[in-house]
């Protein structure tokens, strides 16, 4: 298997957007630096739902054409919001298997131009057919998971709100953010209720943006050492736990496996906080801190940009934003930076660093290891 | 309450042919419509057809199945509250037992 490094990253700002996709892809492509267009040897883009968001289907040819890559083989995958990392997974293998040797890989979604009840519409598709049925949304199986786990470990509102609080802080450092502002627990606590207990600000919210990664097996100063994926069952109501996800955890076992890497290595992750619950839970899945000790972890600010394991340095999907096929590679474009040393007002001292990306309501799971080198 | 059980243990509500867990045939089977709330919400921001406020409960019956389905009464909310599964219109609610 070929060694896969990481050369270029780039992004657009992340928020509500008047460009076309195809436009935020270009943007995001040209932001990614220097690209000499003939070395591309096929493009992979992570898009979950064009068809519904903004009318195209057939968007891999509508890419490659748009950016001038005639003839390049392009493919586009949708793994729901683990559309940006599971693109980044095959095109991965295919430089891995050394039937590549420089790939590209584009991902972003266009949400805002539709109304909200029609996106909330759109996005409850990922759920099970009959537990739609009930009028469940994404944010009603989060607020089942965060009043259970509130039950079980004793978990405050207040220190749920501190997951929004510190992300939108290091969102207020990121460029690309879609919030740059500050908020307070008070403004957590007094948003607008969604599906009690979470209001607005424990909710990421719709966005446009696009991201771009390009990968090579000639070596670079980044380089991809542990991938790992799963899958759990469709439904929450298969579950077997209401407090902790399967698929986060054979995914990073697997990534784990993969780098010769333990949880105690990681410098530094980016895990998806599409819910406040999430920003607790998945770093107890990931192994970093015991179940139920998550929130511990947060408010003694183990997490935080001055903590042993700083997490969402980026402001997460809560503040840097979450257009969903965009956010795993978005996550991808963080660490790097950050290991880089390119990470400007939120640089943190890193070696390795882990991404988190999470397809539908934490059922397709996807765990990203990169290394400095 | 009709379900479906597999000899790898897997049991689940609804009726299914394939075992999510292990992919062989399921069997189908009554369950009792026994129900304790596992956990609840209040979802005020509803779908496109939906009326808000919509109370949805998720609870644990026998053999640790769990169901997602509706409640019509905000006194029934509650984690522990025990009670039976009724269905209206093909549809499931949770309705705690008299207190």
């Amino acid at each position: 298997m070929a060694k896969v490094y990481i050369s270029n990253v780039g992004m657009t700002k992340f928020g509500k957007r008047k460009e076309s996709l195809q436009n935020l892809m270009n943007e995001a492509y040209v932001n990614s630096g220097p690209v000499h267009d003939s070395e591309i040897d096929a493009v992979f883009i992570g898009c979950m739902n064009p068809d519904e968001f903004v009318g195209d289907s057939n968007f891999a040819t509508l890419i490659v054409d748009f950016l001038g890559l005639y003839q390049t083989p392009s493919v586009r995958i949708d793994n729901a919001p683990a559309s940006g990392s599971a693109a980044f997974e095959q095109a991965f293998f295919s430089v891995a298997a050394n039937h590549y040797k420089k790939v590209l890989v584009l991902a972003g979604e266009k949400m805002s131009d539709l109304p909200t009840k029609t996106t909330t519409r759109i996005l409850s598709k990922l759920i099970d057919k009959y537990e739609r049925s009930t009028g469940a949304t994404m944010p009603a199986l989060a607020a089942l998971v965060t009043r259970r786990y509130m039950h079980e470990y004793g978990l405050s509102r207040e220190e749920l709100a501190l997951a929004a609080v510190k992300n939108h802080y290091n969102g207020t450092l990121n460029p690309y953010a879609q919030f740059q502002k500050e908020i307070k627990i008070e403004d957590v606590l007094e948003s607008k209720m969604i599906s009690d207990p979470l209001r607005l600000f424990d909710c990421a919210s719709i966005a446009d943006g696009a991201c771009a990664v390009i990968l090579t097996s000639n070596k670079t100063d980044v380089k991809v050492t542990g991938i790992g994926h799963a899958t759990d069952y469709l439904s929450l109501q298969y579950r077997d736990s209401l407090t902790s996800f399967n698929a986060t955890k054979l995914a990073a076992k697997r990534a784990y496996l993969m780098a010769n890497r333990e949880p105690k290595d990681i410098d530094v992750a980016e895990v998806h906080d599409a819910f406040t619950i999430l920003e607790i839970v998945n770093p107890e899945d990931l192994g970093f801190f015991k179940p139920g000790k998550g929130a511990a972890a947060l408010v003694d600010g183990k997490t935080g940009l001055n903590g042993y394991l700083p997490i969402n340095t980026s402001g997460g999907l809560k503040a840097r934003g979450h257009p969903v096929g965009a956010t795993g590679l978005a996550q991808i474009c963080e660490i790097v930076w950050q290991l880089r040393g390119e990470a400007d007002k939120r640089q943190i001292s890193a070696n390795i660093g882990l991404c988190h990306n999470i397809g539908g309501f934490v059922n397709n799971n996807i765990v990203t290891i990169l290394e400095k080198c | 309450m009709q379900a479906s059980t597999c000899s790898c243990g897997k049991t689940v509500i609804l009726k299914r042919k394939l075992c999510p867990h292990c992919g062989k045939l399921m069997n189908s089977i009554e369950l009792e419509d026994d129900a304790v709330v596992l956990t609840y919400t209040t979802l005020y921001t509803v779908p496109e057809g939906f009326k808000a406020p919509i109370f949805l409960v998720l609870a644990e019956l026998k053999k640790g199945v769990k169901l997602l389905c509706g409640c019509k009464n905000e006194n029934d909310l509650e984690i522990g509250r025990k009670g039976k599964i009724v269905i209206e219109n093909e549809k499931y609610f949770f309705v705690g037992n008299p207190k």
